[in-house]
Parts: C-alpha cells; structure tokens; sequence
C-alpha cells in the first residue's frame, strides 16, 4: 500500500473538480449553466455514498461504523434511562436467574473434582438384585487393598462428620473425614505443606485443607506442628493439602482429614452396618462393623475389577457356609464389584436436586423467552416513535443494513448490559439457590457454586440467544419502513409481529401457570399428609453430653436432671429425650431376627430404631395403640423390651398381635410390649417403614434429642428452655434449640421453596403478558381513535366498539391458548412422574391455568376497549 | 452498456498507459475510446481509483490542468503497468473463449 492514503478533504475536493468539469462539459454542449450543473449532480448520483464507498477502501469501516453506532446508540440509549432500566432488569433478572440455576446444575453435575485426570477415579460398590450395604468392613478394605494390581490404588474413607474442633480458646463445628493412609495418593493430591499420613504414623495427626487453613489461621502460612483439640482429642497437623480441594463429598467439604484408627477416640459413629460386632469398642479391627466407602483410582478397571471380584466370591462364599450349592451359585451370579465413577464427587443432594434443577430450568428458560419478548415489544414500541429517524435515515440514502445494524449495536448494548447484571444476580443467587434447595432437616448443605467457565459461557450463550431474539426481531421488522407513508401508523409488519409475540407469551405464561399449579399442588398434598405426631406444642433441643466429657456412667443421672429442669418451665406438661430427632436425618436402621417369622431368601428384615424415655409417644403426639408405653421400671438391667410401630406389626406380625412376641438382633431376646401408630419420623416424603423403639436405658447414644411440650407458646419456651439449660448445666453443649414444626416444615423446605419459586414464575409471566396485551390494546385503541369516532358518529353503539376491540383481544389470548395447550399437554406427563403424587391425566391444572389467564388478560384488554368505548366522536374526528 | 465486473479496474490501468490523467479525465478517456457505447458509473469511478491506489498499480500526485487548475492526476506505476499486461492478456483469453463458445462453427472453420 502507498503511504499517501488520501484524506477525504482532498477526495471532496476531487468531487468538485469532477462535477464542475461535467458541468463545463454540459454547457459546451449546450445547455445553460443551471441545468447543466443540475445534470452533472444527477450523473454522478448520491456524493455521501460515493464518499463513503471510496473511503471504505483505506479504512476498517466495519470497525469504524462500529464505533459510530457505539457513540450513537450511547447517547440514544441515555435518552430515555428509564427504558433502559427496565429492559436492562427485565433481561437481566432472565439471565440471571438462568445462569444461577445453571451454576447449581453445574456445581453438582457438570464440575469434577478438583484433582488429577479424575475419570480415573470411582468408588467401589456392591451390584446385587436386593438393595445392601454399601459399606466395608476396615479388614475388608485391607485384603481388597492387598489383591489390587500395581498399576491401581485403592483407599478407604468414612463420612463427612461434623465434630468441634477447639484450638487457642475458639470451638467450632468442622467436617471430618477419617481415611486411609493411601487416601491422598489415590486422589493424586499434592501436600501444599508438610506431608501426608505415612503407615507408621503415631495415631493423632491431622492433615486440614487449605480453606481451613485460611479461614482458621489467616496469614500464617506454617500450619505444620500445630495442636488442634477434635471432640476433645489433641491431633498434631502434618499436612494441608492442595488448594481447593475438600474433599470428595460435595455437600459437606472436609476441613480436616485423620487416620481411620481415630474412629475410636473422636467417638465416629455414623453409617455402619453392624453384623455381631462391638460398636463400643474400636471399629478398625472388627470384621462385623461395615463403615468405610472405598475410593480407588486405575486407568485400566477391567484388571482392578477381575482382581477385587476375586477377593469378594471369595468372601461371599466364606460369609455364608451353609448355603445350598445351587443357592451359592446363584448368591455368585447375582453379587458382584462394581466401579462407579468417582470424577464427580460423590453427593447426597444429587438426586435431591436432579428434579427441580430440571424443572426450574425449563421454567426459567420459558421465563427468559418471555423477557425477551417483552423486551422486543418494548423495543417496537420505542421504535415507532422513532419512525421519523428512521424515515429520515433511510431517504438520505442509509441502507437497510446499516439501520439494521444501529438498532443491533442498541440491542447489543441493552444485552450485553443485562448479562453483566444477571452475571451479578447469578453470583449471589446461586449458592443461596443450592441452600434452599438442599433445604432438609436441621442439615444446611455446604455446597459450593463457584462461577467457573462453564457458567460464565452458559452466561454468554444465553446472553446471545436473548440478544437475537430481543434485537433481531424489532431490528428487522422496523428496518421495513416504507420512504413515502409518513401516516405515522405501523407497519402491517410490525403490528402482526407484535401480536405474535403477545400470542407467544400467552402461551409460555399458559406452561408456567400450569407448572406452578402443579408444584403448589404437590407441596399442598404434603402439607395435608398426616405425619402421625404433632409437632405444633413441642420444642426440641439438641444436647451433646459426650463433648462435655459425661461418660456412660453419669448419663443417666444427667438425662433425668435435663428432664426435671425441662419440667419445672411454666406451661410444660411433659418433656422426653430420644436418639434421633425427628424430620432431623438422623437415621439408624438395624437388620433383626424376629421368633416365628420365616424370611425368604435375601428378604432384609430390617427395623429403624430409636431410644426413648418413658412419656415420649404422648410429648410428640404418637398414638400408642396397644400395650402399653416404656416405664421408670426398664431400666438397663431388667429384661430387654420395644415397641413397634404399625407398619411392623402389619409386615412382620400378620394373624397375632405383636404384643408379647420376641425379636433381636442376634437372637430374639427384646419383648414388645406396645404398638405405636405409623408416623413419619424421617420426613414428611417419606413413608412409615417397620421401626422399634427402645428405652433410651437399654441404648447408647452419643447426641440426644429432648422433646419438650407445652400448653403456652412454644416460641417462648424456645428461647426458655436453652437459658434454662445452660445456668443448670454449664458445662454441657446445647447444639440447637427450636420448633419441631420449624424443623417439619424445613424437610419439605425443598418443595415450599419450589412451589414458591414457580408460582412467582408463573405470576411474573402473567404480568408480562398481560402488560404486553395492555399495551398493544391500547395501542391499537389509540391508534383508531378517529376511525372509532367515525364509526360513533355514523350510529355505531359504545357497546359495539368495545366488542370491536375486546375480539381482536381475545383472538390473540385463543391463539396463544390453542399454541401452549399442546405444549402442556406434551410437557405434563413427563413433569408430573417427576412430582409427588399427581395423575398425569388430570386436566384441572391445564384447566385452572387457562382460566386465570383468559380472566386476567380479558381485565386487561378490558380496560383499553373501555376507553375506545368512550371515544368522543367530535374531537376524535378533529384529530385526524 | 454495463461494464463486467471487474474491467473497469483494466480500463483504468489501460487509459493511464498513455500518461498521467486526472479523475474526470479518466471517466470522459474511457467513454469517448468506446466509442461512447462505456458510461463509466461515476459513482464507482473513485472506488475503483483509490482500491487501485492501495493495490499499489497506480500513484496519485497534485498537478495543473491544461486550464491551469490544480488538479490530482492518476499515473500508473511499474507495478501497474505489469499488472495492465497480465489482465490484458487474461481479458483476451476470456473474450477468445467466450467467442469461440458463441460462434462455434467459425471458430472450427478457421482452426
């Protein structure tokens, strides 16, 4: 290229020197000196295009013609500030809401876990035609380890529990986790500092992550050799590992890891399965107490498989000698190792969340169509009344390309606004959208909903797909205008896309009314479900005597003094501790022996248990329904007794009462003396199994739940009872204290949260198409006005112009209903299988939804077509 | 008669062999040599010189007409000059092939 790139003062100047050549030119032909200018100018057509073409060949005019639409749509835009905030919270919201439900998707689906080549993981787990425990005893886990071919690892692990960790005067509640020396090694995670557990390690170490590291410690950087006190154990820390990891259990990040051997002296005790064992004594050596999960990493499982399947037929063959050949045969062929892939992490909240992620997504994904619709009639409508602009733009010789263009870059600018708005909203949303939806019992899930790339592309591609719909359409249909009808009424174009767009959100808001009928259903069905105790009158409190150092001999004396003081409040008539609270996941499942009760092969006859004291059936409001309750004479020497619920009784006890028969756990030596009515202690979900109650003497447990009900007003009592509790007894922990019907209401806090969430989604789409069908009403309406009082004037009744409007009106609401029924009626089946006992057939939800919609946007349209009816002819026809 | 895509960057070079020639020059050079049968689009004249200006086939400088105003004259440059023999030679070869396909019989004849 030459250097001497013409300015375009010299290519102007060049037009003239052209033109006045041509007009000489014209006059030596002939003709006189006015026209022959005249016909210079028409030869050489339009100069601004000339100019700009010629030009277009030095420069980058995209880049330039960007810049210009940039500076122009900037100072159109801030214009009219109030249509760009509402467009702006209009998608922004949309996009936002979308990306923060992707992010929890994509924190508990799509993430692998922070360590090397994680396919390579996966957890080891039991294949068999009956569900089993997928759980292994530690000496187990020592000869898989030792079957394991060289070129694979393999590591034993617990829970996540959650213990108090003291150090320097402060005490709080962190996640632990015991694992096998190898644990690090398998999941190929570096030390940041110090080391790992080494197989001669004395038993008290710790290794923390580095979150812990710098939540707990700050700024100082050397952990290494520091003492920390866990459930009163002091452990020495040798290792932090690598940033960001925390474990492999998403929901509850680990803060400290210690060797298995520690399950005795931090008093673990949680996801056994105990099978003729001690639980008292330590697990470690005890082939009866299944308790750890197994994590192993290898690039080639066939040969991990073969080699650990080898170890397990022999270890079922061991495990039940006196099978018939033909029965082991087929224990052989049923039961079998498998690998399940571990790159995930591993998740309890995972199909907890599955669903409703699904459904909200779908939902919101509806909602963000529907903004975006309504930004585009937002956009429409500002652009008639920049029909002028346009007009002007397009006659001194705009292309329809570059028109369309500048109405992009505004759009673009509106999106690109919105997004990093909905970026922000989904940043702060996200991770309080996982906590709502994990909402179960008195757990709050832990998990973390990082914005990573992945959302932030998800962010962006959504972003797009809103900006195309939200900007190409009004773009297109406004570039339309015809140069020469200046009536100021819209293009036909325009005005049809309008109304498509009206009957587009008709139909969406049709699919989320429905969908949020159908959740407020399902949540009122729970709430209706009868849960079989009552938990209005009664506060429940946690106390943990074990950290306060009470040991099993002073339990007892300790269990009657809580209940006395829990007594002496005013307004209490009674008062009860238990193992396990109820609706507080605390779950204990045992597989028993019943007398005169004949299993079938493979049949688990398995009960849930609970320890309680005496006067507990009635403090909750069960139902003993006979026999009779626990009394101060079972205590832990005098012979063994239970009560059973119903569903037991139904299932194990057909023909004669349960009362007076026997069962156990190795040998039938517990007698029930009672049947309580079903209730549902886990959750209002879930329905009553078989269960046993025990008195709490003849139990041990290590946290205790105490029920306390009152005639007053529970609240108070709430805040009472701990004050109460802590001046009595100063030395032991109260973990929480409040409403047993708080803690009812938060294991269907998942489903509350939902059917609250989609009917506010139902309700926003409502109002957006209701606004939008408003809107082009009044539009319309105001449009013809003086058509309206023509017709007035020539005899026309008020009542029939209402009607003119109201039909055009309701054409697009049958439209948008006869559009989205079909797509309801696609969507409902699938959906409703998802949902806690809905039929899928049932219409009323489709029914109900049409019908709020048809009575709301006719109020809508009502009012527009009311006012045409008013039309004052005179001054209607003055105005055209 | 509409000129094909692309000859007028060769009617240009080839109106510029003959010497320096400013820009309304060029236009009335291409119209009188065709015997008037060419009109030159003026509107896609200064595209046509400047996209030929950054190709480097021709150079632009200031000068006086013969009426004595100043004026930019267009000259053609070695490289331009090279490239005028190649499009020649390529304009020929198309128009052979296109006449040889329009008049198939006297080609054959000739040949």
């Amino acid at each position: 290229m030459t250097g001497r790139v013409p300015s375009s003062e010299q290519l102007d100047r060049e037009i003239d020197d052209f033109l006045d050549r041509e007009t000489e030119d014209n006059i030596d032909r002939g003709m006189p000196p006015r026209a022959a200018r005249r016909a210079a100018l028409v030869s050489f057509g339009n100069r601004a295009i000339v100019r700009e073409d010629t030009s277009a060949v030095f420069r980058w005019v995209w880049l330039d013609q960007l810049r210009q639409d940039l500076a122009y749509a900037g100072r159109t835009l801030g214009r009219t500030p109030a249509f760009v905030l509402s467009v702006v919270l209009t998608l922004g919201i949309g996009i936002g809401v979308n990306t923060a439900i992707f992010s929890v998707f994509n924190a508990t689906l799509l993430r692998t876990l922070p360590v090397p080549s994680p396919e390579d993981l996966f957890q080891v787990s039991v294949q068999a035609p009956v569900p089993v425990v997928q759980r292994y005893s530690y000496p187990m886990f020592e000869r898989l380890h030792a079957a394991v071919p060289a070129t694979a690892s393999l590591a034993a692990m617990s829970r996540v529990a959650r213990m108090y960790l003291s150090s320097e005067g402060t005490r709080e509640a962190v996640g632990v986790q015991l694992v096998s020396t190898g644990f690090f090694d398998v999941a190929k995670i570096r030390a940041e500092q110090g080391r790992f557990f080494a197989s001669d390690d004395a038993a008290q170490v710790a290794i923390i992550s580095d979150g812990y590291r710098r939540r707990h410690f700050g700024s100082s950087f050397d952990v290494v050799g520091r003492v920390l006190t866990i459930n009163g154990v002091d452990v020495t820390v040798v290792g932090v590992a690598s940033p960001g990891f925390s474990g492999v259990w998403l929901e509850s990040p680990t803060d400290v890891w210690l060797p298995l051997s520690m399950q005795h002296l931090v008093h673990y005790n949680q996801n056994m399965s105990v099978d003729n064992a001690d639980t008292e004594a330590p697990w470690i050596g005890q082939e009866g107490v299944r308790w750890v999960q197994l994590m192993g990493r290898s690039s080639d499982k066939a040969s991990m498989l073969a080699a650990l399947n080898m170890v397990y037929r022999n270890e079922l063959l061991v495990s039940s000698p006196d099978l018939s050949a033909a029965a082991r045969q087929r224990l052989l062929q049923e039961r079998r190792l498998i690998l399940d892939p571990l790159s995930h992490g591993l998740s309890n909240l995972r199909p907890r969340l599955l669903t409703p992620l699904g459904v909200l997504m779908g939902m919101v994904a509806f909602l963000l169509l529907m903004a975006s619709a309504n930004g585009a009639l937002l956009l429409m409508a500002r652009a008639s009344t920049r029909r002028q602009e346009m007009d002007l733009r397009l006659s001194i010789g705009a292309s329809r390309g570059r028109i369309v263009r500048q109405l992009l870059t505004e759009s673009t600018l509106l999106v690109g606004a919105a997004m990093i708005a909905g970026v922000v909203f989904a940043a702060w949303a996200g991770t309080a959208l996982a906590r709502q939806l994990a909402a179960a019992g008195g757990n709050v899930a832990q998990l973390v909903v990082p914005l990573d790339f992945r959302v932030l592309a998800f962010a962006i591609g959504v972003t797009v797909v809103t900006g195309l719909l939200f900007g190409l359409v009004p773009a297109l249909t406004l570039s339309e205008t015809r140069l020469v009808n200046h009536s100021g009424r819209g293009t036909v174009g325009g005005r049809l896309m309008a109304k498509l767009l009206i009957a587009l959100q008709i139909a969406v808001s049709l699919c989320l009314l429905v969908g949020a009928g159908l959740f407020v259903r399902a949540f009122r069905t729970l709430t209706e479900t009868n849960i079989g105790f009552d938990p209005r009158p009664v506060v429940t409190a946690r106390i943990n005597p074990r950290l306060a150092g009470y040991g099993e001999g002073a339990l007892p004396a300790l269990n009657d003094r809580v209940l006395a003081h829990a007594r002496s409040l005013p307004g209490v008539t009674s008062a009860a501790l238990a193992g396990c609270g109820l609706a507080s996941q605390c779950q204990s499942l045992s597989d028993v022996v019943i007398a005169g009760y004949d299993a079938s092969p493979g049949e688990q006859v398995r009960f849930l248990e609970n320890g309680v004291t005496p006067g507990y059936f009635s403090t909750v409001g069960m139902q003993l329904v006979a026999g009779r309750d626990f009394g101060p004479s079972d205590t832990d020497t005098s012979p063994k007794v239970a009560i059973v619920n119903r569903s037991a009784a139904r299932t194990y006890f057909r023909g004669q009462g349960p009362v007076g028969a026997r069962f156990g756990y190795d040998a039938p030596d517990i007698e029930i003396i009672g049947v309580v009515d079903d209730a549902r202690v886990l959750s209002v979900q879930e329905a009553p199994v078989p269960m046993a109650y025990y008195p709490l003497t003849q139990r041990r447990h290590l946290a205790f739940n105490l029920e306390v009900r009152t005639t007053g007003d529970p609240s108070r009592l709430a805040l009472e009872l701990p004050k109460l509790l802590a001046a009595r007894e100063p030395d032991l922990t109260i973990e929480r204290t409040g409403l047993l019907s708080d803690q009812v209401s938060r294991s269907i806090g998942q489903e509350r949260f939902v059917a609250v969430l989609t009917t506010l989604f139902g309700g926003v789409a409502l109002a957006l198409s209701c606004g939008g069908l408003l809107g082009l009403t009044s539009y319309a309406v105001s449009q013809r006005t003086p058509e309206f009082g023509l017709r007035l004037a020539l005899g026309a009744s008020p009542h029939r112009l209402l009607q003119l409007v109201l039909r055009e009106a309701l054409t697009l609401i049958a439209l948008g209903l006869i559009a989205g029924a079909p797509i309801v009626w696609l969507l409902l089946a699938p959906v409703s299988r998802w949902l806690f006992e809905i039929r899928t057939t049932d219409p009323t939800p489709l029914a109900a939804a049409g019908l709020v919609l048809v009575t709301v946007a006719t109020l809508a349209s009502l009012v527009p077509a009311w006012r045409a009816a008013r039309v004052n002819p005179v001054s209607a026809l003055r105005m055209d | 008669v509409d000129l094909l895509q692309g000859t007028l960057d060769l009617l240009i070079l080839r109106t510029l062999r003959t010497g320096p020639l400013h820009g309304h020059a060029v236009a009335k050079a291409i119209a009188r040599g065709s015997g008037d049968v060419l009109q030159v689009e003026q509107g896609s004249l200064y595209p046509a010189l400047y996209r030929l200006i950054k190709r480097g086939w021709i150079d632009v400088e200031e000068g006086t007409s013969e009426n004595n105003r100043r004026a930019k004259f267009y000259r053609l440059t070695a490289k331009g000059r090279k490239q005028l023999q190649s499009e020649v030679s390529k304009w020929e070869a198309l128009t052979a092939a296109v006449a040889r396909i329009l008049h198939p019989l006297t080609g054959e004849g000739r040949s």
